[in-house]
C-alpha cells in the first residue's frame, strides 16, 4: 500500500482509486456560440461539483451568466447571490444583489479586446431535490480594469438538476472551455 | 444577422452538437449587453 503516494508499477485497488478526491466528469467547448449547455453532468455519483469555465473569446463587451439546467431546459429563476468585486486599478464594489428571478447570475463585464478570464464555481448537491448553494471566484477583464470577484449564493429552487448552461448576454457570442469535476463523497 | 447558436454537450456520450437556439431559448438570454445588468445594480 503506497497510498497516497503511488509508485511506478503499483497496483491501484478500488479502495485507493475511490479515495481520489476530484474526478473529471466531462469537458465541453464552445466556439462562437451564445450558449454552452452541458447535459447529464450532475448525477448521484457525487454530491458536490467544481466547474471551471475558461473564456477564450467574446464578440462584444457583454455580461456572462450561468444557469442550472434540468432535462434540457435552463432554470431562469431563484438565483440569490452576492460578492466582492475588486478592480486591480482600485475600482471595487460590494455586490449584494437581491433575488433576480429570471435573470442571469455571476455577470461579469467581459472585454472583447482582452477576453481571457476564468470562473471557478462550486455547486453543492445540484442533482438532489433541494436548493443549490454555490460559491464562485472569477477574474475577467472589463473595458477599463482587471476585475476579480468572489462570492456565493443559493439557487432557491428545490429541484434536481442534471446540467448547466453558460452564456453571454445581448446576442453576443463566445468561445471557451468548461470542465466539470465531481468531489468524491 | 446570423442566427444565434448554442453548443450542447452530453456528458454521458461526450458528443457536442451545435444548433440554432429555439425561440424559447432566445427569449431566456439576457438582452442587456453591459454593466447595467451588473449585480451592483438594484434588482
Amino acid at each position: 500500500m503506497t497510498y497516497p503516494v503511488f509508485a511506478t508499477g503499483d497496483v491501484l485497488p478500488a479502495s485507493d482509486m475511490n479515495a481520489i478526491g476530484l474526478w473529471k466528469v466531462t469537458t465541453a467547448t464552445a466556439t462562437n456560440q451564445s450558449t454552452l449547455s452541458i447535459n447529464n453532468c450532475f448525477t448521484n455519483n457525487f454530491d458536490n461539483y467544481r466547474i471551471i469555465f475558461m473564456l477564450t473569446a467574446v464578440s462584444a463587451n457583454v455580461n456572462f451568466y450561468w444557469r442550472l439546467r434540468a432535462s434540457g431546459t435552463d432554470s431562469t429563476a431563484g438565483y440569490y447571490w452576492g460578492g466582492l468585486r475588486v478592480g486591480t486599478l482600485g475600482t471595487s464594489s460590494v455586490n449584494a444583489n437581491s433575488p433576480r428571478p429570471g435573470a442571469e447570475v455571476n455577470p461579469s463585464f467581459l472585454s472583447s479586446a482582452i477576453p481571457q478570464g476564468t470562473s471557478t464555481i462550486e455547486l453543492s448537491r445540484p442533482n438532489e431535490s433541494v436548493n443549490t448553494p454555490f460559491t464562485f471566484v472569477e477574474n475577467f477583464n472589463d473595458t477599463t480594469d482587471q476585475q476579480i470577484r468572489s462570492g456565493g449564493g443559493i439557487h432557491l429552487v428545490a429541484s434536481a438538476y442534471d446540467g448547466i448552461t453558460f452564456g453571454v448576454a445581448g446576442g453576443a457570442t463566445m468561445s471557451g472551455i468548461v470542465r466539470v469535476y465531481g468531489w468524491r463523497d | 444577422m446570423e442566427p444565434l447558436t448554442g453548443a450542447f454537450h452530453d456528458a454521458i456520450t461526450g458528443e457536442t452538437i451545435v444548433r440554432e437556439l429555439t425561440n424559447e431559448e432566445l427569449k431566456s438570454i439576457p438582452q442587456t449587453p453591459g454593466e447595467a445588468d451588473d449585480a451592483s445594480e438594484p434588482a
